[in-house]
């Protein structure tokens, strides 16, 4: 599962931040806008089509929004091995890991709730896999990755990527809150241009595999 | 409970059929072409159209980019476009990976057997143009089409 | 329901009951019958404050602070100068504060209250001082241990002041390289809980000196320039400048050995400022 670009749309369905990681021709600026409020609009009429069935309660299986805690998603593969050094010695270790305001060598080390309860989270095409991360504040954080291999057995893949990926893009929201929200020069809703915000999401995104 | 929901669009953006389960239990509870679907067909053709058109546009040129499943934490939406331009959409809990076989069968063998091979039923629902942009109200409410179809799905609601 | 969203115009459940003060959404309350006879209840503020003790503060929070009191400033000036000068002369005023608190704290003998290492890993000559009253209080006896104790329980209860602790005053810093080393090593690790990471005198001028941080502790987040490190341009100026070391500090955004956001500041003494240094001290 490579990651071919991240998005970030703000409350109102703005385009705020796109990255573009495959060297695939990208599309104009403008387009990019157009796909953000769709993605929008889209997102809420998910929210209206709730099937009778599970207004009803009549799901089997309870739905739980929890969503498990997956260690040192977007970290590098060693990284998980060299902690346990880091914490006795090597200040240069520090560096590679700083995590901004966030203390330890995790953003988050708890499995938390997902707030996108009814909003779309996975769009499954035959090209790419698409998911959505929403804050509680209206936020939208969006991967877009390579397909998931239609051969895999394993039938909680799906549920796995979803999970993987809402780890990995719940870290950009805490990079976000770091070097966006702390950035005085940013004024709201508007586009990011902050390069550091920039060079922490493609350090997290080169990290995954 | 495994699937929900299950509906048919046709090119003019029309919902042909829609079938609607309630209870987990019985197989039979739900609905069958009811009005009170109309909104949510609007907007669940609304959402796939506008959703194809982003993957169409994110998509690298000559193969196209087709919807597969779409998913939100209470439920997910299985699609299937045939080359006629209908649409066969089943909703179903969150966690199915693929009913994208099942739908190839809804329409190959139960589709084409009993609409598309019967002589009687039009080619088109649409009749005329003012029923073409979403306006037509026409079903498919062919006995047997839907006796098939109850029986194809049935097993799967209990899932 | 651990996550709701906080409105912050609407009443809380969590207003309610944690409620001490006025609370507008309910109105005047009745007093309680005893409330007017009971006892107050003497606030350690004052003397805690005072007390060096490992404190940490919310980075998150305070580079937040941060970034609101420098898009004040920076809505509201004219120019870059204007707005870098304002940051500097905020700074000044916590800078030149600074002079007596940690000179006071530094006063403290070590065996009064456990210190981090860092506020003992400064220079061998700044520490001179500290070395001379710490040696005195341990020497005084065995029970050194707990007597401090002794000492703490009594400032805990806000009978004793910080004073009563302070045996030896430390020494003024008169040499240039002494005061800039305690601005490197304590200024430094009080404010950003580090020392800074290099400390050079310029080779082409006599008044030239520099102090290095590789990685800014309140501009971390901040792209772009380095307009926001005047603010702690403005702590050392105004430390220095109380000091009667009169100079001016700039900053310079210095990136080597992977440290992209390393961060240089220029100090430039007065002419009189070594003058005085040559005098005093001069072979």
């Amino acid at each position: 599962m490579a990651i071919k670009a991240i998005l970030v749309i703000n409350k109102s369905g703005g385009l705020v931040y796109h990255r573009n990681f495959s060297n695939e021709e990208s599309l104009s600026s403008n387009d990019y806008l157009i796909i953000a409020s769709t993605l929008h609009g889209a997102f809420a009429i998910a929210s209206q089509l709730t099937p009778r069935a599970v207004q009803l309660g009549e799901a089997s299986n309870a739905v739980d929004y929890t969503i498990p805690y997956i260690p040192y998603v977007g970290f590098p593969r060693s990284n998980a091995n060299q902690n346990e050094k880091s914490r006795f010695s090597s200040n240069n270790v520090s560096i590679t890991t700083s995590l901004g305001s966030f203390k330890g060598d995790d953003y988050f080390k708890e499995p938390f709730q997902s707030w996108n309860k009814s909003g779309i989270r996975q769009l499954c095409t035959d090209q790419f896999t698409m998911f959505i991360y929403q804050t509680m504040t209206g936020l939208k954080f969006i991967a877009i990755s390579t397909q998931i291999p239609a051969n895999v057995n394993n039938s909680d893949y799906p549920i796995i990527s979803i999970q993987v990926a809402d780890n990995l893009l719940r870290k950009i929201y805490c990079v976000y809150s770091d070097y966006v929200m702390k950035d005085p020069f940013y004024s709201m809703e508007m586009p990011i241009k902050s390069e550091l915000f920039d060079q922490r999401v493609r350090q997290m995104v080169s990290n995954i595999a | 409970m495994a699937i929900y929901s299950f509906w048919i669009f046709d090119k003019h953006c029309n919902c042909l059929f829609n079938r609607e389960w309630t209870l987990a239990a019985n197989s039979s509870s739900g609905t069958v072409n009811s009005k009170q679907n109309e909104e949510t067909a609007k907007l669940l053709y609304g959402m796939i159209f506008s959703l194809r058109s982003i993957t169409l546009k994110l998509s690298q040129s000559p193969p196209a980019n087709e919807i597969r499943s779409i998913s939100t934490g209470k439920y997910r939406v299985h699609t299937h476009c045939t080359a006629s331009g209908m649409w066969f959409i089943l909703t179903t809990d969150f966690k199915q990976q693929s009913y994208g076989q099942v739908l190839q069968y809804i329409y190959s063998h139960i589709y084409v057997k009993y609409i598309t091979h019967n002589l009687l039923a039009p080619f088109d629902l649409a009749e005329n143009p003012s029923e073409t942009r979403g306006q037509g109200t026409r079903k498919i409410n062919n006995r047997h089409f839907i006796a098939a179809l109850e029986s194809f799905l049935a097993p799967m609601i209990m899932q | 329901m651990s996550q709701r969203i906080i409105l912050p115009s609407t009443s809380d459940e969590g207003v309610f009951n944690n409620s001490e003060g006025y609370e507008y959404t309910i109105g005047p309350k009745q007093s309680l019958p005893n409330e007017a006879s009971m006892a107050m209840i003497p606030s350690r503020l004052y003397n805690e404050s005072l007390m060096f003790r490992k404190q940490e503060v919310s980075l998150s929070a305070t580079t937040f602070l941060f970034q609101g009191m420098v898009s004040y400033i920076h809505s509201h000036s004219k120019s870059s100068t204007e707005f870098e000068s304002t940051l500097n002369e905020h700074g000044f005023s916590i800078g030149s504060k600074l002079l007596e608190l940690l000179n006071l704290r530094a006063s403290i003998p070590a065996t009064a209250h456990s210190r981090t290492s860092n506020f003992l890993g400064t220079s061998a000559s700044s520490n001179n001082a500290l070395n001379e009253t710490a040696g005195s209080a341990t020497g005084s006896g065995a029970n050194s241990l707990g007597a401090s104790e002794h000492i703490y329980h009594n400032h805990e209860n806000g009978s004793d002041s910080i004073a009563s602790l302070i045996t030896n005053t430390r020494s003024r810093d008169l040499k240039i390289l002494d005061m800039l080393q305690f601005v490197h090593g304590t200024v430094w690790s009080y404010l950003f809980g580090h020392v800074s990471d290099d400390l050079v005198k310029s080779s082409e001028r006599d008044n030239e000196y520099m102090i290095v941080d590789n990685r800014p502790v309140l501009t971390q987040f901040i792209p772009g320039g380095v307009s926001c490190d005047y603010f702690v341009c403005g702590i050392i100026q105004g430390f220095l400048n109380t000091a009667e070391f009169p100079c001016k500090v700039s900053a310079h955004c210095m990136p080597q050995n992977g440290f992209d956001r390393r961060v240089v500041y220029l100090i430039q003494f007065d002419k009189h400022v070594l003058e005085r240094e040559g005098l005093r001290f001069g072979q």
